[in-house]
């Protein structure tokens, strides 16, 4: 297998996927890595920073890699 | 003609003069390599089958070494999937046969040289293909609950279309070798590197699976998830065929907010959805929007949103059909708006850009509510895609 295949499957396979939090009374947004069984519109555990009001899901994304294929 | 012939004769005479007229040994021995090619140019050309088969051997080789990137990305792509299957309690020793059982699955398209009920036809076929795919998935994953069952269904389908693709690319290569065929070979040379970026952006699709967080197609139904959220839509009614729908109220105007059923990996079937809840209210719609990701042309941004008419959906069909035919028996205004990504974005896990596109795509959606509904009036709305790792009403 080329090195260039080899490095394709390695950035395909491991992503790692961002959870964008808001806080449900100021609005308040942070970003922090993506655990397991999250997803958009669930409360989560973490309190805001700001306020240390509940947060939720707002979107979960990744940061575009670039394109060396 | 004469006179050229002649002179070209005198040059290759006096280039083959000895060293001692030219004094230069390896003037000499170089200009007998270059008659030698000269030579050899001119028999070659006397068995043009020769040249071919040269051409073709190489085209041939070149050929394989791509066909091998196509023959890992399907190896890797079976074994994510045998890896799911064994999550889900699948046998352990017929898991090889399993996968090889579900990437085979094929379904057959329905006859179109009569074209009358073909819609039908064709929904029912896609309904039976998915009824007895997901059956086949019970059956090797027996511990599969159904939120999982439709994620792995997900899953096993990247898996069979990169088995496809790469089945394609060896029957046309073996074709080719077979019959020594330059022709076929160079066709297959030519669209080489298209199946396998199409096999690469598949096969980058998988991750997104089995972490089960959004693609790039799910942006429709993320904007539907934001508006439940911005609007206080604290529950959602289930409407069959895997859809949900919410209400929300919005200057004195209702807004039916609808999706697939999150956040497993589902589309639903949102034609059939729209056609019984138009239904159910009598045709008393004012404006439906199906909002959706759509492929965009090479040059233009990844995240553009644009707005037109019509019904903005990718199925083979039977939903387009009904939301369409929903539209037009109680004359109802159709709006699409579309969020323009490239195939590798749309299947793949959903980019940071595509995901900041949600709060102005919600926007447009309040301003075309505003401009074309009446207070009091009712607007449908429609997030299209897949809603994997996105949520229904908190």
């Amino acid at each position: 297998m080329s090195e260039r295949i080899s490095v394709f499957f390695e950035q395909a396979l491991n992503i790692k996927p961002i959870s964008q939090l808001e806080c449900i009374q100021c609005k308040h947004k942070l970003e922090r890595p993506y655990k397991e069984k999250e997803y958009v519109n669930k409360a989560v555990d973490d309190k805001c920073p700001k306020c240390q009001s509940p947060m939720y899901v707002k979107a979960i994304y990744v940061y575009p890699q670039p394109k060396q294929f | 003609m004469q006179m050229v012939l002649f002179n070209s004769i005198n040059i290759v005479i006096y280039q083959l003069l000895p060293p001692s007229q030219t004094n230069d040994f390896y003037s000499f021995l170089l200009s007998l390599f270059y008659f030698l090619i000269f030579i050899m140019f001119f028999v070659s050309m006397l068995f043009p089958g020769l040249q071919l088969s040269l051409f073709t051997t190489f085209s041939l080789r070149r050929i394989g070494d791509k066909i091998t990137i196509l023959d890992e990305l399907d190896l890797k792509s079976k074994k994510t999937l045998a890896e799911q299957l064994k999550k889900f309690g699948a046998d352990g020793e017929k898991l090889s046969e399993h996968v090889r059982e579900l990437t085979e699955f094929f379904e057959i398209s329905p006859v179109d040289r009569d074209p009358a009920g073909i819609l039908n036809r064709l929904e029912y076929i896609l309904d039976l293909t998915r009824y007895r795919f997901r059956s086949l998935l019970k059956l090797y994953a027996p511990k599969v609950d159904e939120n999982a069952l439709s994620t792995l269904e997900d899953t096993a389908s990247i898996a069979q279309v990169i088995h496809l693709i790469n089945r394609i690319a060896k029957h046309y290569y073996n074709m080719a070798k077979k019959f020594k065929n330059y022709y076929i070979a160079q066709q297959v040379e030519f669209i080489l590197p298209f199946l396998i970026d199409m096999a690469k952006n598949y096969f980058r699709a998988l991750p997104a699976t089995t972490l089960e967080v959004p693609i790039g197609d799910g942006i429709g139904p993320m904007v539907i998830a934001r508006m439940y959220k911005e609007f206080g839509v604290n529950e959602t009614k289930e409407l069959g065929n895997e859809m949900v729908v919410g209400e929300a109220e919005f200057q004195n105007r209702k807004l039916l907010l609808m999706k697939a059923s999150g956040p497993a990996g589902r589309v639903g079937k949102p034609g059939a959805a729209v056609k019984q809840l138009v239904k159910s209210l009598e045709g008393k719609v004012n404006l439906i929007v199906t909002i959706d990701a759509a492929l965009k042309l090479e040059g233009e941004e990844t995240g553009e949103i644009a707005q037109g008419v019509g019904a903005a959906i990718g199925d083979p069909g039977p939903e387009k059909y009904k939301i369409e035919e929903s539209a037009l028996e109680y004359r109802i205004p159709l709006v699409a708006i579309i969020i323009k990504q490239g195939f590798n974005d749309a299947i793949s896990p959903m980019i940071k850009t595509i995901a900041d596109k949600v709060d102005d795509v919600v926007n447009r959606v309040k301003n075309l509510v505003l401009e074309t509904v009446p207070e009091g009036g009712i607007a449908l709305i429609v997030g299209i895609g897949n809603t994997l790792g996105i949520g229904n009403a908190s």
